[in-house]
């Protein structure tokens, strides 16, 4: 906080501004979805391990000094991460439950904090490795992100094999104008936000590969926030000075068809993570290692770990709780990304479960089935 | 500038013949041309003045300001586009764009093209090349104008806090007109002093914005954007046509994907897109409810969208079913409504008489009957009329397009006669390939070809079973379709009648079909 002055005129606007509180009862916004897909008959989400997560840890995957991944390490947790999943003992069963040779997979990622917080690329191009023992050609494989200039960084494509496609709305197809939700937050004149088109066009299913963060308007970003504001496009509109609705609309995008039904698998690269100053952080101040990860098919019930993992982290760092939502918590940005007592939004971690209530996984923790290993 | 100045002058000269550009630059001169051309538009270009230059009003050049941010998190805050339209709203019809900084003078001459009012620029002499090509292109894509489409009234008391209002209400793209007392045909009058617009609304433009958006409804906005929030829209028209003039204010002018919805059914007929490669295409134009929707990819400056009201057949009511006879002077045909096709798919006139068709129905059926003039037909040997024939358009052939969902365009069925009593019928889903059933299915429908080779004229009449097409209840009188009529005649080169022209080498373009409307 270096300006009382500053803090002072917060807190004289903070009066005027009505939602100041998580605990704020207010009305869900009025979405309308359109789409032309129809959900399938047993929906990727929350899938066939509804409630069930595999944490996999390992002290050896990343050098924290040198954030260099361990391959081998790496592949060998993915092994163990899905066939704990899914009871078999060959990997390659485990895969073929989800994928055959006749997919064209979307793997998403998310590294709108690259280089410093993102996906893993030693991540994901062992997740390509497996996709190819099941038959996925590299050619029907597309790593992707909703916006153009961060994938970029991230040089997916020094990782994977050739002829897999490094992809963002921006570059390859655009957007589906069929498919989009539109709903009015804040008196914005767009209302729309239009699902990528690759989705849409090409993809036969979707493999979700969020990373370990926090975020300053959904409290914790991991698989929700990845598959709903990483696939759709104008969502930036849901914060509006101290509001979001990031409650609501994290889990009516996700729940979007066909990102509902296609996002049959999760796998939540958790080797290097982000205490504060997300989604975006790029200050390794606010990098931590939880050295782990997670498989499920259940979103929500991941996510509710996660929260859990990144509040942890904040405690431990003598932070603010990502459910502190207290008027006398905010700031500027700049503020905030000086200081991680300051909140620049009202936090929405209560999106998880919100996300809960649409169907999309399991959010009480006693009842998801929590399964931790270590190699 | 690259070229000599007065090589540019002869240049943009030459080429704005409806505009009378005139263009002075480092010291040359050159006389206007007497304004002429298509429109009532006219450009001017400093120092060459309209005789009435007097009467002509400075008003400020187009521009973009950030909005400024205290350093809380404003990430949707719009910018704000400084436009001269809510002025031309108010009547201000010559407009002298005295100060125009570096590379704006484009934007003003489109400013002043979309709202149709004469101007004099003053450009900085360096965007001399720049606004010779945009007057030229305005020029090419001017026509002559047609009167504002506008569902707001706003009863304007002159104030300049009125004058706010009305701009923002143009950067909003809610569009009005002035009016001096409440107009019944409007959606909306908007009245300072009322109880839904009292004076203290007028306070804050934006959120007197926000209560005529939300007083009117965006369901029946004329025009929406999406995709950004630095253009604004000019929508004209006459009742069957419409012309849409978008206007990007934004920082380089540059707009890509815009989604644009207009309130009401249409197709686009033509398109100009500044700064866009000569191929590009409107893309993704589709009926949605009472809207047409469709992107604008990359632009700049200005798009100008024509648009036309779809082509419109109706289907009288038939006391019971009958025979298929192929006769057009059957009782059942006699006195059907009809329509003509005389061009082909790209709208170009196909000589020698027109195909007609008519059609009628009932309560279980539609029935169409294609008259079909020809020179030399293009027929299967041994024919099969007991069986479906795969490929059946390689021949002459008549076809119709109907489907009834106009929620999902893509999704039609596909039904065709030969003049030997052939047919076919296919299940089309363009938006899921994949899963559209094709030749597979079966609509049940019966069909009677019949050549009259005195005459020359093949019939082809069609008894489709609604059941098949629509999956609404009973049909109604009032019920609307879309719908394709198409021909294909003769052997090379083979002619291709479309009765709503597609506007590619492709029958298959559900947003040009027309409608059929049960009577």
């Amino acid at each position: 906080m270096d300006s009382p002055v500053d803090r002072r005129r917060f807190l004289a606007a903070a009066a005027l501004v009505p939602a100041l509180s998580a605990l704020d009862v207010r009305a869900i916004p009025k979405y309308r979805v359109v789409t032309r897909f129809k959900p399938w008959p047993k929906p990727g989400m929350p899938g066939a391990y509804p409630g069930r997560v595999i944490t996999v840890h390992s002290p050896n995957c990343i050098d924290e000094a040198t954030e260099k991944v361990d391959a081998p390490t790496v592949r060998e947790m993915i092994s163990r991460g899905m066939t704990t999943l899914t009871g078999d003992r060959d990997p390659r069963d485990s895969w073929a439950r989800f994928f055959n040779a006749d997919d064209y997979v979307g793997i998403k990622i998310n590294c709108s904090g690259a280089p410093g917080a993102m996906s893993m690329p030693d991540v994901v191009a062992d997740v390509i490795r497996n996709l190819q023992t099941v038959g996925v050609q590299p050619a029907n494989i597309c790593i992707h992100e909703r916006a153009g200039g961060q994938i970029n960084q991230a040089r997916y494509e020094q990782f994977v094999p050739a002829g897999v496609r490094v992809e963002s709305g921006n570059t390859w197809l655009g957007y589906d104008p069929g498919v989009y939700v539109d709903v009015n937050f804040f008196g914005e004149d767009d209302t729309r936000s239009y699902l990528i088109r690759m989705v849409t066009d090409r993809f036969t299913k979707i493999i979700n590969i969020p990373n370990m963060k926090d975020h300053s308007a959904s409290g914790v970003t991991g698989c929700l926030k990845n598959i709903s504001y990483g696939e759709f496009n104008n969502v930036a509109r849901s914060h509006y000075r101290y509001k979001t609705e990031c409650l609501t609309f994290i889990g009516t995008l996700a729940s979007t068809e066909p990102i509902r039904s296609m996002t049959v698998l999760n796998i939540m690269d958790g080797l290097r993570g982000v205490w504060h100053g997300g989604p975006f952080s790029t200050n390794r101040r606010y990098r931590f290692y939880p050295k782990q990860m997670k498989f499920g098919t259940d979103p929500v019930a991941m996510d509710r770990l996660l929260i859990d993992i990144i509040d942890a982290e904040r405690k431990r760092q003598g932070a603010i709780s990502v459910w502190n939502v207290a008027p006398t918590t905010f700031g500027t940005s700049q503020q905030w990304e000086q200081d991680p007592n300051i909140n620049r939004f009202v936090r929405e971690t209560g999106h998880i479960e919100y996300a809960g209530t649409l169907g999309l996984g399991v959010y009480d923790v006693n009842r998801i089935q929590h399964t931790e290993l270590t190699v | 500038m690259t070229r000599p100045a007065t090589q540019l002058l002869l240049a943009i000269s030459c080429a704005i013949v409806a505009v009378t550009p005139d263009l002075k630059v480092q010291g040359s001169d050159t006389r206007s041309p007497a304004p002429s051309g298509q429109g009532s538009w006219k450009i001017y270009v400093s120092p060459a003045l309209p005789p009435d230059a007097s009467t002509y009003v400075d008003v400020p050049a187009p521009s973009l300001q950030p909005m400024p941010n205290d350093g809380y998190a404003q990430v949707t805050l719009a910018p704000w586009v400084q436009s001269n339209g809510w002025r031309f709203m108010r009547g201000l019809q010559k407009a002298r764009y005295a100060a125009i900084p570096r590379t704006v003078a484009p934007l003003a001459a489109a400013e002043a093209f979309a709202f149709n009012v004469d101007a004099i620029l003053n450009p900085d002499p360096a965007d001399a090349a720049d606004l010779g090509t945009m007057l030229e292109f305005l020029k090419v894509n001017a026509q002559p104008p047609m009167p504002p489409l506008a569902n707001i009234g706003i009863v304007d008391d002159g104030s300049p806090a009125m004058g706010e209002a009305l701009n923002m209400l143009i950067r909003r793209n809610l569009l009005y007109k002035v009016v001096k007392q409440p107009e019944r045909k409007l959606d909306l009058t908007v009245e300072v002093g009322t109880k839904d617009f009292p004076k203290e609304s007028l306070a804050n433009p934006s959120d007197f914005a926000a209560r005529v958006r939300e007083k009117l409804t965006d369901d029946k906005r004329l025009v929406r954007i999406f995709g950004a929030n630095t253009v604004v829209a000019r929508l004209t028209g006459d009742g069957t046509r419409a012309r849409l003039v978008l206007v990007a204010y934004g920082r380089n002018r540059t707009m890509q994907d815009i989604r644009v919805t207009v309130l009401g059914k249409y197709r686009p007929a033509a398109f100009a897109l500044y700064g866009a490669p000569a191929d590009t295409k409107l893309l993704d134009v589709i009926p949605a409810g009472q809207f047409t929707e469709f992107t604008i990819p990359r632009f700049n400056t200005v798009a100008i969208v024509d648009l036309q009201t779809p082509v419109r057949m109706t289907s009288a009511r038939a006391g019971r079913d009958f025979e298929l006879t192929a006769n057009p002077r059957a009782p059942e045909w006699r006195t059907a409504p009809r329509v003509q096709i005389g061009t082909d798919y790209f709208g170009k006139a196909i000589a020698g008489a027109p195909t007609t068709v008519r059609s009628r129905w009932t309560d279980k059926h539609l029935y169409l009957l294609y008259e079909c003039p020809y020179d030399e037909l293009n027929l299967r040997p041994n024919p099969n009329p007991a069986a479906e024939t795969p490929q059946l358009w390689n021949n002459d052939v008549a076809e119709v397009f109907v489907g009834w969902d106009f929620e999902h365009i893509g999704r039609y069925k596909e039904l065709q006669v030969s003049p030997q009593s052939e047919w076919v019928d296919l299940d089309i889903d363009r938006d899921n390939p994949r899963t559209q059933a094709g030749m597979r299915w079966n609509s049940g429908y019966s069909v009677k070809g019949r050549i009259d080779s005195a005459k020359k004229v093949w019939y082809g009449e069609m008894r489709i079973p609604f059941s098949a097409i629509d999956e609404r209840t009973t049909p109604l009188a009032g019920r609307e379709f879309r719908i394709g009529l198409y021909r294909i005649a003769g052997n090379e080169p083979r002619q291709f009648y479309a009765w709503s022209p597609t506007g590619q080498a492709n029958f298959h373009v559900p947003a040009a079909f027309g409608m059929l409307i049960l009577r």
